[in-house]
């Protein structure tokens, strides 16, 4: 019996086993902590999104680039973003529920997210008369103003995430350019 | 089975058993496998992890921390003193991915952690900092013994942050502060965490 036939089971185990290792390490991607499992909708400029029972469209957005405290009460090397989502109920049985809105960016490599700022008017900024500063859905029409505190250039590259804890799916919002 | 290839067994068993041997020797306890990835810097130097910006702007000692800043419900003392000594470290904070957490600061001096504060005002660098890209300037506070800072360590002390509690395998700063010939005063007043502005 010639050695290769003695051995035929160990140099197929190796055969098969290494190249597996291999495989798992080097083959599939570590999914980062902040990493989500949900599909991301994608909205251009002027599109409208159906989600959870209502419509969602991004009507207006703007950056204000920091001056410094002593001018427009905006810290320099900072910007506000604002963007104002109009949300109207569609169908016959819109939800009661929240969402939750963040202002995203992966022009670095990395998916970096801002939270909204609450306290606008330490920065200078006020809110429009009819513009809610808050997502909470009750079968009604509202807009919804969201703020955001960014480094200068965020702006270019970002987007507005719209979370509905109902759903399985992020849509995503570009801004006007 | 000749005597030849059975000594030729028998050496590569031992060998195998040597191999083993050292490989078990050198290899890392669990505790090593996943213990953090320590980022050393001096101050007034950015000293750069996965999560966060740091850079320590110096320090001060005191007797008493002037906190009147803070008004709550639940704490209303204005001054915080103690039979010891407050440090004071001023640092520069920016988050680099999200929000962090700061709440397990440590000022390490010789071999012992000593906890920040959160008795300060609000918003303070103990507590959830900033955004991506936004610095927050600020102070951490610690008491420790005075007995410590007279000793030669205190030279060497360091400032511990880690944006998480359970930090295996993650990023800590450990920014090296000296403490040595700091004179005390009798109060300082701590005010609330800003967004440092850039010099643009």
């Amino acid at each position: 019996m010639s050695w290769l036939t003695r051995n035929r089971i160990s140099l197929i185990v190796i055969a098969v086993c290494v190249p597996s290792l291999i495989g798992v390490l080097f083959g599939f991607e570590v999914p980062s902590r902040n990493s989500k499992s949900t599909d991301v909708v994608e909205i251009s400029v002027g599109d409208t999104a159906e989600a959870d029972g209502y419509s969602w469209k991004l009507t207006e957005s703007v950056e204000i680039a920091g001056k410094g405290r002593a001018v427009n009460d905006i810290p320099l090397g900072t910007s506000l973003v604002a963007a104002i989502l109009t949300v109207t109920p569609v169908g016959a049985s819109p939800g009661d529920s929240t969402c939750d809105v963040l202002l995203s960016s992966r022009s670095s490599g990395i998916e970096l997210e801002w939270r909204t700022v609450s306290d606008v008017a330490s920065f200078g900024y006020a809110r429009l008369a009819d513009s809610a500063s808050y997502c909470s859905l009750d079968g009604q029409p509202f807009s919804l103003e969201v703020v955001f505190l960014t480094p200068s250039g965020t702006y270019d590259a970002a987007t507005v995430d719209l979370d509905l804890g109902e759903s399985d799916s992020v849509y995503r919002f570009d801004l006007k350019h | 089975m000749s005597v030849r290839r059975r000594i030729q067994a028998g050496l590569a068993c031992v060998a195998m058993l040597g191999i083993a041997a050292f490989a078990i020797g050198t290899a890392p306890t669990s505790e090593q496998l996943t213990e953090p990835f320590y980022v050393s810097g001096a101050s007034n130097e950015p000293v750069e992890t996965r999560t966060l910006t740091v850079e320590v702007q110096g320090a001060r000692l005191t007797r008493a921390l002037d906190v009147s800043e803070r008004q709550t419900l639940t704490f209303s003392l204005d001054v915080l003193d103690t039979e010891q000594t407050w440090v004071i470290v001023d640092a520069v904070v920016e988050a680099r991915v999200a929000n962090i957490s700061l709440d397990n600061t440590r000022l390490r001096i010789g071999g012992v952690e000593y906890r920040a504060t959160d008795y300060l005002p609000p918003p303070a660098l103990v507590g959830t900092v900033g955004d991506p890209g936004i610095p927050i300037a600020g102070s951490f506070a610690f008491e420790v013994p005075t007995a410590v800072l007279d000793l030669d360590v205190a030279a060497d002390a360091e400032l511990v942050l880690r944006s998480i509690l359970s930090s295996q395998l993650d990023d800590i700063a450990v920014v090296a502060v000296d403490l040595s010939g700091l004179s005390v005063s009798d109060l300082e007043v701590i005010g609330s965490a800003e967004i440092a502005e850039s010099r643009e």
